[in-house]
């Protein structure tokens, strides 16, 4: 996908991933919630790609080819013909559509959040982080690709971006099962690029990869956090399927499972909810920063006032771990050192070093993401 | 034909023969599944996604051999890209391969679905 540089190469890439993706939703052939998951991703993606197909040909009745180079030297310049200037207006809100079922933003929030769920926990954590940075970048050359006919949905991703945290935060507000918590905090998190991406500005771009970057290592952090949950309470007691993961088993985790995994836990929700010096904090600045360097003061003021909502739900968890009474009475699983968890210590520890370094790679890492987006091919 | 009518066949035949062993597949797991053949010869899904897989990778080398910097680009900020996906997978396996066991999903299909159709159209 990083390399394509057609719509019809694109298409088969997407189509590719997609089949995979239906597989891995539906893995638990015995699980009526896989099934249902990978059936309704089925159907979701499908009608999306007709769509996708149809107002391809629409580009191409327009332009005459679905190659990105010529694309866009064909609409440096707007047509004189206004139906044709409609026309590929519509084409693109599709293409971007299609992006953002892919994606998982909103409208789409609620479908997304339900196949996220129902399909198996590896599954999950694929779904949920891997394929953002390739749709991400494609997403950004598709909008740069168009030139002209993209400053007229820059409102359109902002609102977009916009709805997805204000909903993400509100879901999450709720929800009692951790890994639909998880699931709508990282649909909240994902509209923080697609506003940037709105903006349409070339030297806002490197803030959508470094904020991706660092989402990507965060989503790695919550993921693991789940499921060192399930083996530091013992996954006897707590089943994916007949007793899912809630919120309230962090009561008194202090007290069962020890004060350094709380520190822990601390560490990774202090992140993610974007407090300072931590890693997530510089993710959500960065994009306030952009806002305001491009004057969208009002969608800045508004942003940090969502993530001041998403903190309340963040802090409550702290709080759970350490001031509630435990559910668990004793210590179920003191032994989380197995010999199968090597490499999920490896990933979780580097991650870990990664996010709590952040402050010491910060200007390298905006130089090396400033890098990427001025070299965005097409 | 022309070059165009080329080049949508050329797109559609992995997914056309991708499509065709599934069948292929599903019409041995029908009638052969009891039989000593169907014991005997490796005849799964991870062996007919294996070989659909290596044709939609022989159909794209191809036509990006054909066609280069026509359909593909090669910089090095796609390498750059590409490289970080790569990083982002392996920190991700440890995650990943805890969930797989910890729901007991105790096949190798799953990681190669993972590897060779999710990973590689990035």
């Amino acid at each position: 996908m990083f390399s394509c540089g057609d719509f019809l190469i694109l298409y088969l890439l997407i189509e590719l991933q997609g089949l995979c993706f239906i597989v891995l939703a539906t893995f638990r052939k015995n699980s009526y919630f896989s099934i249902q998951s990978g059936l309704k991703y089925f159907v979701l993606t499908s009608i999306f790609s007709g769509f996708f197909v149809f107002f391809l040909s629409f580009v191409y009745f327009c332009l005459g080819s679905l190659n990105f180079q010529h694309i866009h030297l064909l609409l440096l310049f707007p047509f004189e013909d206004e139906g044709i200037n409609w026309l590929l207006r519509i084409s693109l809100i599709v293409i971007c559509l299609v992006f953002l079922v892919k994606i998982g933003t909103f409208p789409f929030h609620s479908w997304i959040a339900d196949i996220y769920e129902g399909a198996p926990l590896s599954s999950t954590i694929i779904f949920s982080y891997l394929p953002k940075l390739a749709l991400f970048d494609v997403l950004i050359r598709i909008i740069k690709i168009f030139g002209y006919v993209s400053k007229d949905i820059e409102f359109l991703l902002v609102f977009i971006g916009l709805s997805s945290v204000l909903i993400g935060s509100f879901l999450a507000f709720n929800q009692e099962r951790l890994k639909k918590f998880l699931i709508y905090s990282s649909i909240s998190l994902t509209g923080f690029p697609l506003i940037v991406l709105g903006l349409n500005n070339e030297e806002s771009i490197y803030s959508i990869y470094f904020f991706i970057i660092f989402y990507t290592l965060l989503s790695i952090l919550s993921w693991s956090s789940y499921i060192l949950c399930y083996k530091l309470l013992g996954n006897k007691e707590i089943d994916e399927d007949t007793k899912p993961l809630q919120i309230t088993d962090f009561a008194g985790f202090r007290v069962t499972c020890g004060t350094f995994w709380s520190l822990f836990y601390i560490f990774i929700f202090f992140s993610v909810a974007g407090l300072p010096p931590l890693a997530g904090f510089f993710l959500k600045f960065l994009i306030v920063f952009e806002l305001i360097k491009n004057s969208f003061f009002s969608v800045g003021i508004f942003l940090i006032f969502f993530s001041t909502i998403s903190i309340y739900y963040y802090i409550k968890l702290i709080k759970l771990i350490f001031f509630e009474k435990p559910h668990f009475t004793k210590h179920l699983n003191n032994n989380v050192f197995e010999s199968d968890s090597d490499l999920f210590y490896l990933s979780t520890s580097t991650s870990f070093i990664l996010i709590l370094n952040s402050l010491f790679f910060f200007n390298p890492l905006i130089a090396f993401c400033k890098f990427i987006s001025i070299n965005i091919p097409f | 034909m022309t070059i165009n009518n080329y080049l949508s066949f050329f797109y559609l035949l992995p997914e056309i023969f991708l499509s065709l062993s599934i069948l292929f597949y599903l019409f041995l797991i029908s009638f052969f599944k009891q039989s000593p053949l169907y014991q005997k010869i490796f005849f799964n899904t991870v062996f007919y996604s294996l070989l659909g897989t290596l044709i939609i990778i022989f159909f794209l080398g191809a036509s990006e051999v054909c066609f280069s910097n026509f359909f593909f680009y090669h910089t090095y900020t796609t390498f750059v890209l590409k490289a970080l996906i790569l990083t982002f997978s392996i920190l991700a396996l440890g995650p990943i391969i805890q969930g797989y066991i910890l729901q007991k999903l105790n096949s190798p299909e799953f990681f190669f679905f993972f590897f060779v159709r999710y990973c590689l159209p990035c």
